[in-house]
């Protein structure tokens, strides 16, 4: 959960607004190539790019945050049944389109009057008619469509993110170089102010920089496990935060002095030993010109030699192909432009695909979560999961046999998955390596209210896994009750 | 030139994100930077400098003016009790740390209450980690709650702490190498659990002989009997009084007691021990001082055991000082389990240096042979010896003026379960001892 994970809610909000400062550049580099080429849908969203760089960047984060609490809930939402998984997909289909839509009518058409609904029609024709090139629109979308990829793999419920140090700060360190490319490309291709890209620059390094302190004192933290257990404090915080704001702010004030002009001034003092060292360089490639001359030449000899020996060839009875003419270079490049965006469709296409295919996936890995951490040895793959996971059921009908007991067992070991799940959720993962007693203080830390409701379905899980004798009716219930008030707590953000 | 660099490889153990890329990536930039004439690459590269230096910087001086303490409610408590320990953390310095770890070295036997111990099981001592936030020119503080389960001379440190930059570039660690120590003294029996006579605990004794009085001893004054010699009249009392008043003086013989353990379980000592019986060995001989501090005798203690990090055997001689009882019970706290030489030997060795009034009492777990011969003699020697055993069986020999106590009851949850067979033998697992 993003937002009801207290503990880490503070860090999933400086990744997005990382995410942002990242795309942001990008998003207006594009931008502003289209509109350069006369595509003018855009302007207002180059506008506010180019020229408000910080209310854009606000803007953004704050559509992020929405995007977020929709994820959230989404995935708050209990979807029972067989189709639970693709209603989900669909939902979030659904919540992207729209989003996307929406994005687009406020981006490029804010002037249009809600009534007039010709700039959907204008919004799908650039969609889906390629004939005239990529247009702002599908730009637009495509950032959307980042968006929400970013914020679905933050949301840790389906593509968990890592939000360890190690994790946090080497998406800082990709985001670093993607930041630096996506400005310099603003800056040097678009010929855009300087100051907006140093913006997006301060900007990403501010937040970016927040994140991985986060990150690191959270990490800190879960390694000592007696730490008091507390929240973050708000001082703390501020501490943080004025810390990185300083320190970024010194690194801007350096950057007014250490300019290509003072850098130039300064090596200009050198200028004497710059002169010394460019005549002994010439002076060495000369003596070696001086003294390779006679072999090169020598060996243009040779080669004109093999040369002069090789037949012509020969075009036989046809006519040599004529140049190419202006009208089919034409037809050509539109026929290149046409594949291009055909291309562009169907790596959307592919990627949209993926996307939902990872989230099956993911899933499917979270529901085999215990078979995968109880078995020994290298990852299976699927097969060996699914192998797996029926010598587990075999194993247990062999124990329990086919009856009430064995749904007991099955039971207990569905509501211990369950729990796992919403604690890897909320930041405390399951080691391979990890006992359900060793992993029981980290549950602890998961649900701090509920430590005789988690002991009592620890015991219960491994009674039902290693032991001999199957949970009675009574025990299932109890697990039954313990998990409910723990999925309450949970649901309501109190846990 | 063709081997592998031994820099090259990959730290799997790293904890921080900096290393030469980020000035190589700062140096790159600049020249693009003169070469494109960008101000936005010149001050991405100063950004570069600025976060690495001032990372460097801060992770440099955040050890300066940290002192991490422990401070315990008591440093003395008795088996059962609960003692507070407060760590603190103080930061004398402007810059705040945003993280400080601590790994601790607590002893592995006391547990903290609702709070994990890391037993390492390399050094066999339990490791303490804590997470600290500590802000600038704050002092931090925690309780926690230490169970005294174990007697024991128990040292909490040295302590590791580690910290750094708030941005995972750098780290600095430092070790905190001072100790502090809780002294848990042994479980006292009273009078009843231990069922000893109330008259005369330590055997019978002969009346102080007033024949033999010591003049260095003055014990007070009473009216002059017309028998008294001249000069036992204590003439400034007399003068003061104006009545003739004698000298009281303590006799030259006075009953003393020297306790002697036998920290060994085992006949062979170097053979091992049975940790639970030798505490109650242990806690009988510490009730047998309590006794005498309470009756008012001179006690003292000689031990075949040792202090931590010493392997001499544990001698106190008599006194009477009010401090002697709290001597010889720190002393029995630090005792280690190991025997530096047999009792027996000892007890022949030490007795020689006693005054010839003294009572030898000795408490063992076991009663050996080599023991009670020796006990055997030194009583036809003419000392007093009392035996305090806690052996399964009592000596089966007379041991004639050796007066010998036998307290099977307070081991009796020791004694293994004996398993009867149907053919009315009897079995008994291997080490007849829990």
């Amino acid at each position: 959960m993003i937002l009801t994970n207290r503990r880490i809610r503070l860090l999933y909000l400086a990744l997005a607004a990382q995410d942002v400062a990242v795309l942001l550049p990008w998003l207006a580099t594009f931008l502003t190539f289209w509109q350069q080429r006369g595509d003018l849908t855009a302007a207002p969203a180059v506008n506010l790019l180019i020229h408000a760089p910080i209310v854009a960047f606000l803007s953004v984060w704050a559509l992020c945050i929405g995007y977020m609490l929709c994820a959230d809930l989404l995935d708050r939402t209990k979807l029972a049944g067989a189709g639970a998984l693709w209603a989900r997909n669909l939902l979030l289909f659904a919540l992207l389109t729209g989003t996307s839509l929406l994005l687009v009518r406020a981006a490029a058409y804010p002037d249009r009057p809600w009534s007039d609904l010709s700039w959907l029609r204008e919004t799908i024709i650039a969609l889906i008619n390629l004939r005239g090139g990529v247009r702002g629109e599908m730009l637009l979308v495509l950032a959307n469509y980042l968006l929400w990829l970013r914020i679905v793999q933050s949301a840790g419920a389906l593509w968990a993110r890592s939000l360890t140090f190690f994790g946090v700060s080497r998406s800082f360190r990709l985001g670093m170089l993607f930041a630096l490319l996506g400005n310099a490309l603003l800056a040097h291709w678009m010929r855009q102010p300087t100051a907006t890209t140093v913006t997006y620059l301060l900007l990403f390094f501010v937040v970016g920089l927040t994140a991985v302190a986060l990150a690191r004192i959270d990490q800190k933290a879960l390694g000592a496990n007696n730490s008091s257990g507390a929240l973050l404090p708000w001082p703390r915080f501020a501490q943080i935060l004025i810390a990185t704001l300083l320190l970024v702010g010194a690194g801007w004030l350096i950057g007014q002095v250490y300019t290509p002009a003072n850098l130039r001034a300064i090596l200009s003092w050198f200028a004497p030993v710059g002169r010394l060292i460019e005549w002994l360089v010439t002076g060495i490639v000369f003596a070696a010109f001086w003294l390779l001359t006679p072999i090169i030449e020598f060996l243009l000899a040779q080669l004109q030699g093999a040369v002069a020996e090789t037949p012509q060839l020969q075009w036989g009875d046809q006519p040599p192909p004529d140049p190419l003419q202006p009208a089919d270079m034409s037809r050509q490049m539109a026929l290149l432009r046409y594949c291009l965006s055909a291309g562009v469709i169907v790596t959307a296409l592919v990627l949209a695909l993926l996307f939902f295919a990872r989230s099956v996936a993911r899933l499917r890995r979270s529901e085999d979560e215990e078979t995968d951490l109880d078995s020994a040895g290298l990852r299976p793959g699927r097969f060996g999961v699914d192998m797996t996971r029926l010598r587990d059921w075999l194993a247990l009908l062999g124990r329990y046999g086919a009856g009430s007991r064995l749904l007991d067992a099955v039971t207990v070991e569905n509501i211990y998955a369950n729990l796992v799940r919403l604690a890897r959720r909320k930041g405390f993962p399951r080691r391979q390596d990890q006992t359900p007693d060793a992993y029981l203080p980290q549950l602890r830390l998961a649900f701090p209210a509920h430590d005789d409701e988690l002991l009592a379905i620890t015991r219960l899980y491994a009674r039902a896994r290693y032991g001999e004798h199957a949970p009675s009716a009574a025990d299932v219930r109890a697990a039954r009750a313990a998990y409910a008030t723990i999925l309450a707590d949970h649901d309501t953000g109190a846990a | 030139m063709f081997l592998p660099s031994p820099r090259r490889h990959l730290d799997t153990g790293k904890d921080t994100q900096f290393n030469d890329a980020w000035v190589i990536l700062a140096l790159l930039l600049t020249l693009l930077a003169l070469g494109l004439d960008s101000p936005l690459l010149t001050t991405a590269a100063a950004l570069l400098l600025t976060l690495a230096g001032g990372s460097w910087l801060w992770a440099a001086a955040s050890l300066t003016g940290l002192r991490y303490r422990r401070h315990f409610s008591e440093t003395r408590a008795f088996q059962g009790e609960t003692v507070e320990l407060r760590l603190e953390v103080h930061n004398a310095k402007l810059l705040p740390l945003p993280w400080l770890s601590v790994r601790d070295i607590f002893p592995p036997d006391l547990p903290v209450a609702e709070n994990k111990l890391d037993i390492n099981p390399a050094s066999n001592l339990a490791e303490f980690r804590s997470f600290w936030m500590v802000g600038p020119l704050a002092r931090v503080s925690r309780r926690f709650q230490v169970a005294c389960t174990v007697r024991g001379y128990h040292r909490y440190g040295p302590a590791e702490i580690v910290t750094g930059d708030p941005f995972g570039f750098f780290n600095r660690a430092t070790t905190q190498p001072d100790s502090e120590y809780l002294i848990i003294y042994p479980r006292l029996y009273s009078v009843a659990d231990l069922r000893l006579p109330t008259n005369h605990p330590f055997g019978t004794t002969r009346a102080p002989a007033s024949l033999y009085q010591d003049p260095l001893r003055p014990a007070g004054v009473r009216p002059w009997d017309p028998g008294d010699p001249l000069r036992r009249v204590h003439w400034k009392a007399s003068a003061r009084t104006q009545s003739l008043l004698s000298r009281i003086e303590e006799p030259s013989e006075e009953p003393v007691i020297q306790l002697f353990l036998n920290v060994a379980t085992m006949e062979r000592h170097w053979h091992g021990y049975y940790p639970e019986l030798q505490e109650r060995a242990i806690s009988v001989a510490g009730s047998l001082a309590a006794l005498a501090a309470d009756a008012r005798l001179p006690v003292g203690l000689i031990a075949n055991g040792a202090l931590p990090n010493s392997d001499q055997a544990l001698r106190v001689l008599p006194g009477r000082s009010p401090n002697q009882l709290l001597h010889i019970l720190e002393l029995l706290a630090a005792v280690t389990p190991h025997a530096t030489q047999p009792i027996e030997d000892l007890l022949v060795e030490q007795a020689a240096h006693l005054t010839w009034g003294a009572t030898l009492v000795v408490v063992t777990a076991i009663a050996h042979d080599a023991l009670l011969a020796a006990l055997l003699n030194l009583a036809a020697a003419g000392r007093r010896v009392v035996l305090v055993t806690l052996a399964e069986e009592p000596p089966r020999r007379y041991l004639g003026r050796v007066t010998v106590y036998h307290l099977p009851h307070l081991v009796d949850d020791l004694i293994a379960p004996t398993l009867v067979t149907p053919a009315a033998s009897v079995v008994t697992p291997a080490g007849s001892r829990a």
